[in-house]
């Protein structure tokens, strides 16, 4: 099994794809067409290369994905290549030097369409490579972290795929076929050399060729990325690798550019999920980032900032529409794009250093109050009441249910304090963001709204919602909630003035 | 003010108390204090402990006078007093602890005790749970681990570590207590509030 392992790092360092016969090439080398073995393609890159950046990520054993894995473990020599349409790549490449009859070398490659086949057929040839001789069964993680490491440790860039291809998913298929009688039997009788060798139809754009002949300003990464999209436009692609695939560029360089000069040393953004891999603390996916902007109402209209609570698509079209003219050179969407670089580690400290922590906290203690509300029989008027009632004084079913009644969002909180504040920003002569509440304040005002806000949300879901808790933290009442501790914080605090920041910045996208 | 306001005022002290003592305990874990490291941490936790075991024995104390007060029929028939015999207060005290120190912390030892002195009605202590009982039982393991350091409080509290939690290594109570966020400190003396509220749910 070493010798395959080798033979297939080696092969991917050598950014080699070779064909089993010769292909199809078209007059202008922009099309390439043949078929290729399993092993051609099992580590090519497909995010963020020079030829473009596939935002479609493995799903797991969704059913297309469980009737690949039944195919190819039943035949993947004879009939696989007739039953699957192939895969398509774009890649950069100089056609004069880098081709032969057979063979293209690559200087950058990206898997523009294909990837859940290319995962499938990684899964299996990965675990067959790990049990090698013995049949299939449960897998430890350090065993597998171990046989990762051992096999193909000498490669980053495999070892960048494999990253993409979480333990989780490997339980997952190791689960599946372990289950299925059939399929173990196929897996543990599978020849890996004759798989890795079975024949795929591949489709190679050579990027750089195609755009050529292209008017605008479409670089290779923007005309793969395009061929990418266009061809996973209807697969269920994340709304949000699309958005942060397509504008990352636009995304660095004007929004949050910074909350990169600031926080660039420890926090590294997230543009598609599982991107990075720092742990969840060191990293902040766009969403996250981009949310806090809504409740300013730098972008959108007061009454239209409710309906975005904690909204995904709309919020991706809002900041889309933003992109898009500031590509065009819009001033006042440039000029607005500027306040917003300037909100983000702002917004974003308040969120990590004052609410967040608050709530974690202020959290245990409403499981405590709540807890004791339980045994005391004192919340037989809430909609858990009854839940209590049985569980009979059972210390854990109590806590259980306390503590999903206490239970909170933090992206429906935050924005009622971002929305309590959005008259509160001011900029200090070095053009930096602040607040008119006193630096000194900032824990004690941001306590007092959070511990409002989410007292009222905990004792709202208690009492019953009229309708889903979505539609309540989307109505505007439900941003009225932090209004009477604002109002009694800047009784108290004389200098907390109103500013227009915001009314200075806004441009309405429609 | 009647007995039973008064019974409640006690509970409520305790739960405030506690309430108070948990919000410091896990403010000091959590704190990243340069001079407070996790020796000084582990030190003031053990300290808030032995306070808080203070606060739940004068609570049952003073529980105990005012559950035997509130109906004296018990009381009465074992001392043989006249029937008519109204008891004050002070009396009722001076009856029940004579000259001596009585520790009621150990409920279920205690029992018998509250059983020939306070009236089924008013004996709350009888509803309190298993689980409630047993959590008391783990805390003043480690209390008396704290107070006498000898080598029977150790193996006690050995045993309960491991019985409890499954843990097969000793731990010193306050890198216990600090272990995950302050999760048990909070758990076991948090457990002298749900005590409490139970023992008030039963006065309605």
């Amino acid at each position: 099994m070493s010798d395959i392992s080798s033979e297939l790092v080696e092969k991917f360092q050598n950014k080699t794809i070779f064909f089993d016969e010769p292909f199809y090439k078209s007059s202008d080398s922009k099309t390439i067409m043949g078929e290729v073995a399993f092993k051609e393609i099992l580590f090519i890159e497909y995010r963020d290369t020079e030829a473009g950046s596939n935002p479609r990520e493995y799903i797991g054993l969704k059913k297309t994905n469980l009737q690949l894995v039944r195919s190819l473990l039943q035949d993947s020599t004879k009939m696989f290549r007739f039953l699957h349409s192939g895969m398509i790549l774009c890649l950069t490449t100089d056609p004069n030097t880098n081709f032969s009859t057979d063979s293209i070398k690559y200087d950058e490659c990206c898997l523009t369409n294909g990837n859940q086949t290319r995962f499938v057929i990684l899964l299996i040839a990965l675990t067959k490579l790990f049990f090698a001789q013995s049949k299939i069964a449960s897998i430890r993680q350090k065993d597998y972290t171990a046989f990762i490491e051992e096999t193909f440790g000498e490669s980053e860039a495999i070892k960048t795929i494999l990253e993409h291809l979480r333990f989780a998913k490997i339980t997952e298929f190791v689960n599946y076929i372990c289950k299925d009688k059939k399929l173990k039997e196929a897996f543990d009788n599978l020849d890996i050399l004759s798989f890795l060798n079975s024949k795929i139809r591949v489709q190679v754009n050579v990027i750089n060729v195609v755009i050529e002949d292209l008017s605008g300003n479409l670089d290779t990464y923007s005309a793969g990325t395009l061929i990418a999209e266009a061809n996973n436009d209807t697969q269920k692609v994340q709304p949000d690798d699309i958005f942060g695939n397509k504008y990352k560029k636009e995304l660095q360089e004007y929004l949050f550019a910074d909350f990169i000069k600031l926080y660039g040393g420890s926090v590294s953004i997230e543009y598609r999920y599982g991107e990075t891999k720092e742990k969840a603390a060191d990293k902040e996916h766009i969403l996250t980032l981009l949310r806090l902007v809504i409740p300013t109402g730098l972008l959108t209209k007061d009454k239209e900032i409710f309906k975005l609570t904690n909204q995904r698509d709309p919020v991706y079209k809002i900041f889309s529409k933003l992109i898009s003219r500031i590509n065009k050179d819009n001033e006042k969407a440039v000029t607005a794009a500027a306040a917003i670089s300037h909100l983000i580690p702002l917004l974003y400290k308040i969120r990590t250093e004052y609410v967040i922590p608050f709530l974690e906290n202020y959290k245990r203690e409403l499981v405590r109050n709540y807890k004791i509300k339980a045994f005391a029989g004192e919340l037989q008027d809430k909609v858990i009441g009854q839940e209590i009632y049985e569980a009979k004084g059972n210390d854990a079913t109590i806590e259980r249910i306390i503590r999903s009644a206490v239970n909170y969002n933090v992206e429906h909180i935050m924005p009622v304090v971002v929305y309590r504040i959005r008259r509160s920003f001011s900029e200090t002569d070095s053009q930096q963001l602040t607040l008119t509440i006193p630096d000194a304040s900032y824990a004690q005002y941001f306590e007092a709204i959070t511990q409002a806000v989410y007292e009222k949300y905990v004792n709202m879901k208690l009492k019953g919602l009229p309708s889903s808790l979505t539609a309540v933290v989307r109505n505007a009442d439900f941003y009225e909630f932090g209004a009477e501790a604002h109002t009694a914080f800047q009784k108290f605090n004389k200098q907390v003035k109103e500013t227009d920041f915001i009314e200075r910045n806004r441009y309405i996208i429609d | 003010m009647s007995l039973k306001t008064l019974i409640l005022k006690n509970h409520t002290q305790l739960e405030h108390s506690i309430e108070n003592i948990i919000h410091h305990g896990l403010e000091l874990i959590r704190s990243k204090l340069y001079l407070l490291n996790n020796e000084k941490k582990n030190l003031i936790i053990e300290g808030l402990l032995l306070r808080e075991c203070a606060y739940w024995e004068k609570f049952i104390e003073i529980e105990v006078v005012y559950l035997v007060e509130i109906d004296q029929n018990k009381i009465i028939r074992e001392f043989d007093l006249p029937s008519n015999v109204n008891l004050n207060r002070r009396v009722i005290k001076a009856m029940l602890f004579s000259n001596t120190y009585k520790s009621f912390h150990d409920i279920e030892r205690s029992m018998s005790f509250f059983k020939t002195y306070i009236a089924g009605n008013f004996n709350l202590f009888n509803d309190l749970t298993k689980d409630q009982l047993k959590k008391t039982l783990m805390l003043y393991t480690l209390r008396n681990y704290l107070a006498h350091y000898s080598e029977f409080s150790e193996k006690k509290l050995r045993q309960e570590y491991r019985n409890t939690y499954g843990y097969s290594k000793f731990m010193q109570p306050g890198k216990f207590l600090t272990k995950d966020a302050g999760k048990h400190f909070e758990g076991l003396v948090h457990n002298f509030s749900l005590m409490s509220a139970k023992m008030r749910s039963s006065l309605k």
